[in-house]
């Protein structure tokens, strides 16, 4: 794999101008080279990651995250894509033979992978696709077990309690505090309530305080251990599957040392829930994601 | 002068005769020359009246053009209330060109014209000859031969120019507006044996890129990415709910956009299941 510095667009009538463009309401912007997007997928499978290459039924994604980093500036920004945003699901048989296209829940593109590489590129092209041809340049997907290892891994992590949620079959009320350990942290941004409707948007702002409050914690702990980010990469083996390389993060982490995460750097998928069956679809704002999509990545052509 | 009897002039005035002659004869030779040129030039300002007047039956005018096609629309075109069931006379349109193999409408644009497909000549023919075989715009709406004429291929590319006077493809740009997108969703395309219906999914600006030579679209990743990049355009209109096959295929209408060389703006549809 190349280093990942020297990620480039592809080499498309659309870049020859040495970048990315698009005109967008009559202006034009470019890309921000400087951005580099991660999307990272939790994948609700309890088998290992890697042993589930071998395995038909690679789980679903479950959380679906863009991470975009800035190197040049330090800032990362969040994007989370809700499981149930209504997408062209690319649909493979046993084989990895191509059946079609169904718009479907996009959590379910994870699972026509044959394999757990097939499937982080089904997804990545997917949400590419979504965000109007946004080049996602490196994929992470984790499952269930490294939770508790991401968690433990940077002493737990402490949160105000948003709603009504179940953690280790306790129950906890908004305002409580927590302190995350263990299995814990999957309780706190994996319970959900699916009599309830719409209940995977309020698991989604857990998820997204958890992120927030991790982040912080985390960056504190890297200041004083430079090491940290690679010796968690290290200790995931087995339950994550990833194009992201140790000289990736070696490269990113002294990069961001400054980096700070708030809320306000976190964006959602414009949309509504709507349930044209007996599942939940979360229909896109066609319009409204645009806008997103072009204040978020790109620059205006002056 | 006397100068019209030589033998009187020479004899009367001999002295002078030589000097005074060459001089008549100078005049005699530049006013003979000069009639002579007048005539010359009148004769070949007629034969050029002539040739450029045949030149210009040669060369194509857009109006002119458009008018042959509104009567030949009259002459072929048999209505109905459902557009499926609409008629055209290929055996008559053949008359005016036998290349003409199809016809598409778009109802609710101006798009109402034959598909010609060269036998002979250059695929580009067509882009800079009009269907009375004449030199220049509007050329005609055409196809390539790679994509036959059975509208079965994976990709079927049509051509059209966007033409100032809104003859040809220039009607595909209202497709930038997103109400009318809506409104007008299909694409007819008739044949002598049969009429097919496609329902459009994406108007979108695209870049100039030879779209036939660009892909295999054939290989069915190859098409899948084609229609990735058509329904993930930012700048264009989308219709999701479309369902789009390697089986139920795409056709894509080429035309330019006015200020952008390097663009082209596309209107794919796709067969009404």
């Amino acid at each position: 794999m190349q280093p990942i510095k020297q990620f480039d667009v592809e080499d498309t009538p659309e870049t020859r101008k040495e970048g990315l463009f698009i005109t967008y309401k009559g202006k034009e912007y470019q890309y921000n080279e400087d951005v580099i997007n991660f999307l990272c997928l939790g994948i609700d499978n309890s088998t290992p990651v890697e042993q589930a290459n071998e395995i038909k039924g690679q789980g679903l994604a479950d959380a679906i995250i863009l991470v975009s980093i800035n190197v040049e500036s330090g800032k990362i920004k969040i994007l989370a894509v809700p499981r149930d945003t209504y997408v062209p699901v690319k649909m493979y048989n046993d084989q990895g033979q191509f059946l079609g296209e169904k718009n479907m829940q996009l959590t379910l593109q994870y699972y026509y992978g044959k394999t757990a590489k097939d499937s982080c590129e089904l997804m990545v092209n997917a949400v590419s696709n979504l965000l109007f041809k946004v080049p996602i340049q490196r994929y992470c997907a984790i499952n269930l077990e490294a939770i508790p290892i991401l968690n433990d891994a940077i002493g737990g992590v402490d949160v105000q309690v948003l709603g009504d949620v179940e953690v280790g079959g306790k129950p906890y009320h908004a305002g409580d505090t927590l302190h995350l350990q263990g299995k814990m942290a999957e309780d706190y941004i994996r319970d959900r309530n699916t009599d309830q409707f719409a209940s995977s948007m309020g698991r989604l702002e857990r998820q997204k305080q958890y992120m927030t409050n991790y982040f912080a914690t985390a960056m504190a702990q890297v200041k004083n251990d430079l090491t940290l980010p690679v010796s968690i990469y290290q200790s995931l083996q087995g339950n994550m599957y990833t194009n992201i390389s140790v000289e990736d993060i070696t490269y990113l982490a002294p990069e961001m040392l400054d980096v700070t995460l708030t809320a306000e750097d976190m964006s959602m998928i414009p949309g509504e829930v709507t349930q044209p069956d007996e599942h939940e679809a979360y229909m896109v704002n066609s319009e409204q994601l645009k806008e997103l999509v072009v204040n978020f990545f790109y620059t205006e052509v002056l | 002068m006397d100068y019209e009897n030589p033998e009187h002039r020479r004899g009367r005035r001999s002295k002078s005769s030589g000097k005074t002659g060459l001089v008549v004869a100078i005049i005699a030779i530049v006013v003979i020359l000069a009639g002579a040129g007048i005539g010359f030039f009148v004769h070949t300002s007629n034969q050029e009246k002539k040739a450029a007047a045949a030149e210009k039956a040669k060369k194509a005018d857009p109006e002119e053009t458009q008018e042959s096609y509104e009567k030949l629309k009259e002459q072929v075109a048999v209505d109905a209330d459902d557009p499926m069931f609409r008629k055209i006379d290929f055996a008559a349109a053949q008359e005016m060109n036998p290349d003409v193999y199809a016809w598409i409408w778009i109802p609710g644009t101006n798009i109402d014209y034959p598909i010609l497909q060269s036998e002979t000549e250059d695929d580009a023919y067509y882009l800079n000859h009009t269907i009375e075989k004449k030199e220049g715009l509007p050329g005609t709406i055409y196809t390539e031969k790679y994509n036959g004429k059975e509208f079965s291929s994976p990709v079927t590319v049509v051509y059209g120019h966007n033409m100032k006077n809104g003859s040809m493809f220039a009607d595909l740009h209202k497709y930038e507006d997103r109400a009318f997108f809506d409104a007008n969703p299909y694409v007819y395309v008739y044949m002598p044996e049969k009429t097919l219906k496609y329902h459009i999914f994406a108007a979108t600006p695209f870049d100039d890129r030879y779209l036939l030579g660009s892909y295999n679209f054939s290989d069915q990743m190859e098409f899948e990415e084609y229609l990735d990049e058509l329904r993930s355009t930012i700048n264009g209109n989308v219709n999701m709910d479309v369902n789009v096959s390697l089986q139920t295929g795409i056709l894509t209408l080429s035309t330019c956009i006015a200020d952008s060389a390097n663009e082209r703006f596309l209107v794919n549809a796709t067969l009404e299941q």
